[in-house]
């Protein structure tokens, strides 16, 4: 048996920013992995995931959440779907994978990305400041997930409620995107302050 | 007396007096006052000098198309040039200068270039600065550049913020003036999502500055409540101090959003917004602009257009003079004349050269019909003007029409040609426009309030039935239609005198004869020969009568004449809009490996690669050069052990039934067979044959590879990777995914390397030599449980393993590496030390795959397979690329050792000229080898297995360095791999 013991460390360090109408919290003890969908097998998958987890397997663009909530699927492209659930050991993917068998090709990707929260009045408002998609209510329902950029950086976008947005950006550049998102946030809040719209 | 122009009337608030500087001398406006409006109302004519010549100017529009009244607005590091007037709003503290003078405004000794103007005429740069030609850049240049040009910038970092952003709509609604207000509301009741710019703060348009009457209302009020009802509805974004800059492909639109340039104190906001906008459509309303006519000396402080006079008069309650003679060749003028006999502003003489009865009864004013203003008197202010007939008129101010250009300016982004109207003698939008944009009211030629109104319903109700939206049945609002009549007079042709036709440039009409006279036909050579229609205005009131002059001067008509091209932007928009927040550290994304925060405590150096922040080595106290640093460390794994992060070399994870295939595919060598729990080298080729990429690709299991890259190409061979799987080979199972990110991947070399990992590997898994040998790959657990994989891979020759967890434990391994090696001496090595022992090993790396290098060229011409297709394979066999004389990748040492040799010179044989046909190759890789005590090198020779032992000369002609050096075989440590496999 090792002598030493490693640490986990979430990517941004428990990090929280609060601003007048949005506030910003890095999520931790959360599970994403990716299941891409072997060629001519997706009505395999679907019945797979329908039956263990009560998931349907959602259109690009898209997310479904398990009946217990405890699992969501994100319909990211043609042929891969991101499942994430709340996971205190950090992956599901061993387990996804036995599930699925051959079903998918899973690849963990927990550790690929950082988890933030976006959540507040203003949080559009934010958003529009970083983000070229139509982020509008009736463009962008709840539940809406897209893969864009912002600031130069991959972003994973989905859609909790009218002010709460989940933003899965890579962890190595996790402290430039959480930048781009204060400056973002000080423009809005002091926009705000002084009254003015947009 | 305080604001001795200031008049009854007016759309400002009196109750808030408004204190600011102009030249440090203080004066009184109020709010909803310009700068502009506010320097007239104080008497301040003279607000400028000329560009060239340093004549005297005031202030000549009302708008965003000023082109004379341009100052330096606040201090320090805030100070913005170029600023009009016009544009500026009042607010308390505001401080102003004037620009473009040495010296007081009023007493400006470069004034002395007008007297000398009969030698400063177009082309005078181009025709006298020839000689000699060594004095262009260090006298000529700086001198002229010293004498002419607008503000100054304040050579110090822009302390304001600037933001970015995104907005999307179903209509963009370009211009807020009554065809945008009625264009709007027949969107926005209909439900469109709608966008509504303008650049004033207050929507309405001319609405505001003229005495229009809407549905039996003031048509100030109906633009009040059109504000009002749009700006209730949660559809329709108002976006005001905001300009339509530029039309781009696809409906994308951007916009300057002014949000503190009115304030003393931004308070924390960004300055200026630059919004991209994605528009299904959009509804140009940007009105018309007035033109002037070119007469004798018509650049004087208080020649102002007959609009501007107007709206000063009407919406800032300021009289341009208090004797103002009129000048027109249509009926806007005598809108002038009568607006400001209403206010009891006198006007001493209308000027109207069409020769018809008066338009109007103006009270006291000189009727002069059918004549022309041939000059104008008064040095830093107009006191008297010249008529055709003779007669000398007082004025203090000329108001002068010489009709109204359509705003086309929009339509010409996507290369659109305006067409000639004869009717009202101007530009209108041609039959090509952006696709999606339509042009509504005054902007396409459609004039009078009546008109415009009904104008803009219609476009707007067929913009939104074409998107799916059902028109509310509102009737149009009821406007009379004032006429314009105008029969074109564009240069006084009797003026003695210079005749101004581009103010900001200082063209006259003189100058565009000349240019013809040289030659120039083109209204593009035009521009660019006199500079006409160039600067912060782009032309706006010049444009049109420069090149009516020139149509004149050819015998063309206008049409065929044609008009230069309008592009983006509309109106300047400052460098540090366009860069928004990426400045400083911002500029780019910085990516942190996971050892970034341990390493930053050791002091360790970094190299930005790519993105990538990595560390090139680990400072110890009392080393006092890099090298130093370096050696040690490349002695340390040589010696014991070493850990350096190498988890930027790109991961991709690749599974599918048809993953195996696939690799054996994009490599050049054979990866069908790989054994699983084996990793192999592979070489990656593009089409041509030429080396794409390197890396070691893993086999986990029967679907299931692991690729690695080098860090720079991590992203272009993931690209190059979909695209075989999508577009070349759609019929295969197999999927790629980055993982790059996922595994916090470190190198452990060194003959203590194996050691060095047995104390964190969990006891249940054999890293022995037999159990996991060279080449050998596995997942396993470490550290009690922590899921990790380990290649016994190998960059630096020694004994060595790459180990990877997922990155949350990245930051920790590092630290209980370091820890559990304390008895090995274990040593952190940076990005130099593997550019050390890589070169020992001749390994190539970027400077070897450069893009020109096949696989022969590196020694490895005979991994590529002949027993199977690949990528590159079969150019690869092109006869040029297999030439017997051809370069090959070898060593190179100095013969002198204490020499070092010079990365990237060139390779000549003794006592051959050095000249490129006697080029035989090129250095690529050179460090020092603290093994060898000596300089050693990668570089491409031809012939160059041939040639093992020759001398040769490494020459480098840009740092003058010649040395002289032996070709060797590229490995120059262990040769025969035996440090590998123990």
């Amino acid at each position: 048996m090792s002598d030493y013991k490693l640490t986990a460390y979430p990517p941004l360090a428990a990090l929280s920013i609060e601003r007048r109408g949005a506030s910003l919290v890095e999520v931790d003890g959360y599970a994403l992995c990716s299941l891409a969908v072997p060629l001519g097998g997706r009505q395999a998958l679907g019945q797979c995931l329908q039956t263990a987890l009560g998931l349907a397997l959602p259109a690009i663009g898209n997310s479904c959440l398990s009946s217990d909530g405890m699992y969501r699927l994100l319909g990211l492209q043609q042929d891969q779907f991101f499942l994430t659930a709340e996971a205190e050991s950090g992956t599901v993917t061993p387990f996804v994978a036995t599930l699925v068998e051959d079903k998918a090709y899973v690849t963990d990707q927990s550790d690929s990305w950082a988890k933030l929260r976006l959540n507040g009045p203003i949080a559009r408002e934010v958003l529009m400041r970083l983000c070229m998609i139509d982020l509008h209510p009736i463009a962008f329902t709840t539940g809406a997930v897209v893969r864009t950029v912002m600031e130069h950086m991959s972003v994973i976008l989905l859609k909790e409620s009218d002010e709460s947005f989940i933003l899965f950006t890579p962890r190595s550049s996790a402290g430039s995107f959480v930048h781009a998102v204060e400056e973002a946030m000080n423009s809005c809040a002091a926009k705000k302050a002084h009254g003015s719209s947009s | 007396m305080n604001q001795p122009y200031r008049i009854a009337g007016g759309r400002i608030d009196r109750s808030e007096v408004r204190s600011f500087t102009f030249n440090n001398q203080t004066f009184e406006g109020y709010k909803g006052d310009t700068l502009a409006s506010a320097l007239l109302a104080n008497g301040q004519r003279l607000v400028g000098r000329s560009f060239k010549y340093h004549r005297p100017r005031g202030i000549f529009c009302a708008g965003s198309e000023e082109p004379n009244a341009l100052v330096e607005l606040r201090g320090g590091a805030y100070r913005e040039p170029n600023s009009r007037a016009t544009m500026t709003e009042l607010f308390d503290g505001l401080a102003a200068y004037s620009q473009n003078h040495r010296g007081l405004l009023s007493f400006d000794p470069m004034a002395i270039n007008d007297v000398l103007h009969p030698f400063l005429g177009a082309g005078f740069y181009y025709k006298t600065f020839m000689w000699p030609a060594s004095f262009w850049e260090k006298v000529y240049e700086p001198l002229i550049r010293h004498s002419a040009g607008l503000g100054r910038l304040s050579g110090q970092e822009d302390p304001d913020t600037y933001e970015k952003g995104f907005l999307h709509c179903d209509v963009l609604i370009i211009g807020g003036g009554p065809a945008g207000l009625a264009a709007a509301l027949v969107a926005g009741r209909a439900g469109a999502r709608v966008v509504l710019v303008d650049e004033d703060h207050l929507l309405g348009g001319r609405l505001n500055t003229e005495n229009y009457t809407i549905n039996d209302q003031p048509g100030t009020d109906w633009a009040t409540s059109c504000t009002a009802e749009l700006a209730a509805l949660d559809n329709v974004h108002i976006l005001t101090r905001a300009t339509v800059t530029g039309v781009f492909d696809h409906g994308v639109y951007s916009v300057l959003e002014r949000n503190t340039d009115h304030l003393s104190d931004a308070g924390g906001r960004p300055r200026q917004s630059l919004w991209r906008i994605y528009a299904k459509s959009a509804i140009l309303c940007a009105g018309a602009t007035e033109r002037p006519i070119a007469f004798g000396n018509n650049d004087r402080p208080g020649v102002m257009l007959a609009g501007a006079v107007r709206a000063y008069a009407n919406r800032w309650a300021v009289a341009s003079g208090q004797r103002v003679a009129i000048f027109t060749n249509n009926d806007s003028g005598w809108h002038t004349a009568l607006d400001l006999s209403a206010h009891g502003v006198e006007v001493t003489a209308v000027i109207d050269s069409r020769p018809v009865d008066p338009v109007a009864t103006v009270p006291g004013a000189l009727m002069a019909m059918g004549e022309r203003v041939v000059d104008t008197r008064g040095r830093k202010a107009l006191n008297a003007v010249t008529l055709s007939n003779g007669i000398s008129v007082p004025a203090d101010s000329i108001a002068l029409s010489g009709a109204w250009n359509p705003n086309v300016h929009h339509t010409c982004h996507h290369r659109g040609r305006p067409q000639w109207r004869d009717d009202i003698a101007a530009f209108v939008p041609g039959q090509d426009l952006p696709p999606g944009m339509c042009v509504a009211g005054a902007a396409r030629g459609v004039f009078g309030l009546g008109a415009v109104l009904a104008d803009a319903y219609q476009v707007a109700i067929t913009t939104i039935e074409t998107l799916g939206f059902q028109p509310s049945p509102d009737d149009v609002p009821i406007a009379e239609d004032e006429g314009a009549a105008i029969s074109p007079l564009w240069h006084v042709g009797e003026s003695r005198s210079r005749c101004w036709v581009d103010l900001q440039n200082d063209v006259t009409a003189k100058d565009v004869t000349l240019a013809h006279r040289e030659g120039f036909r083109s209204v593009e050579h035009l521009k660019r020969y006199t500079t006409l229609g160039m600067a912060t205005d782009q032309g706006k009131t010049s444009n049109v009568l420069g090149l009516a002059i020139l149509a004149e001067q050819s015998g063309k008509s206008i049409a065929e004449t044609g008009v230069t091209i309008f592009r983006p932007p509309y109106t300047p928009v400052p460098i540090a809009a366009f860069a928004g927040k990426s400045r400083g550290q911002e500029f780019r994304p910085v990516r942190l490996p996971p050892s970034h925060q341990w390493a930053e405590e050791q002091g360790a150096q970094f190299v930005e690669v790519g993105p990538w922040l990595r560390a090139q080595y680990y400072p110890q106290k009392g080393e006092a050069h890099w090298r130093e640093t370096v050696d040690r460390e490349v002695r340390g794994v040589r010696g014991s052990v070493g850990v350096c992060d190498v988890t930027t070399l790109g991961k991709i994870d690749i599974q599918g039934r048809d993953a195996a295939a696939f690799l054996n595919r994009v490599y050049c060598n054979a990866f069908g067979k790989l054994p699983i729990g084996k990793t192999r080298y592979g070489v990656m080729l593009r089409e041509d044959g030429i080396v794409m990429d390197d890396g070691t690709t893993a086999r986990l299991s029967e679907t299931h590879f692991v690729m690695t890259t080098t860090t720079a190409n991590a992203v272009s061979v993931f690209r190059h990777l979909e695209f075989c799987r999508q577009c070349l080979w759609p019929g295969m199972d197999v999927h790629l995914i980055s993982a790059t990110e996922q595994w916090a991947q470190y190198a452990v070399a060194g003959p203590n390397a194996r050691k060095l990992l047995q104390k964190i590997v969990d006891p249940e898994f054999d890293i022995s030599n037999e159990g996991f040998p060279y080449m050998a790959c596995g997942e396993m657990t470490i550290c009690g449980g922590t899921p990790a994989r380990l290649f016994r891979i190998s960059f630096s020759g020694e004994l060595a393993y790459e180990i990877a967890v997922p990155g949350r434990f990245g930051d920790s391994l590092m630290r209980i590496m370091m820890e559990a090696g304390v008895e090995f001496g274990v040593m952190p090595y940076g990005t130099e030390a593997v550019g050390v022992m890589r070169i020992e090993k001749g390994h190539a790396a970027g400077p070897e795959l450069n893009g020109q290098t096949a696989a022969r060229h590196l020694g490895l011409g005979r991994m590529v397979s002949k027993k199977k297709d690949s990528i590159g394979s079969l150019l690869s066999k092109r006869e040029a690329m297999n030439r017997e004389d051809g370069v090959v990748l070898m060593g190179f040492r100095p013969v002198d050792r204490a020499q070092s040799m010079p990365a990237g010179a060139h390779l000549l044989s003794k006592g051959a000229p050095n000249t490129l046909a006697h080029d035989e190759g090129w250095l690529s890789s050179v460090a020092y080898s603290p093994e060898l005590g000596h300089s050693i090198g990668l570089g491409f020779i031809q012939r160059g297995p041939d040639r093992i032992g020759e001398m040769v000369r490494a020459v480098d002609l840009l740092r003058n360095r010649e040395v002289e050096v032996e070709i060797v075989p590229s490995i120059f440590i262990d040769p025969e791999g035996e440090r590998l496999r123990v």
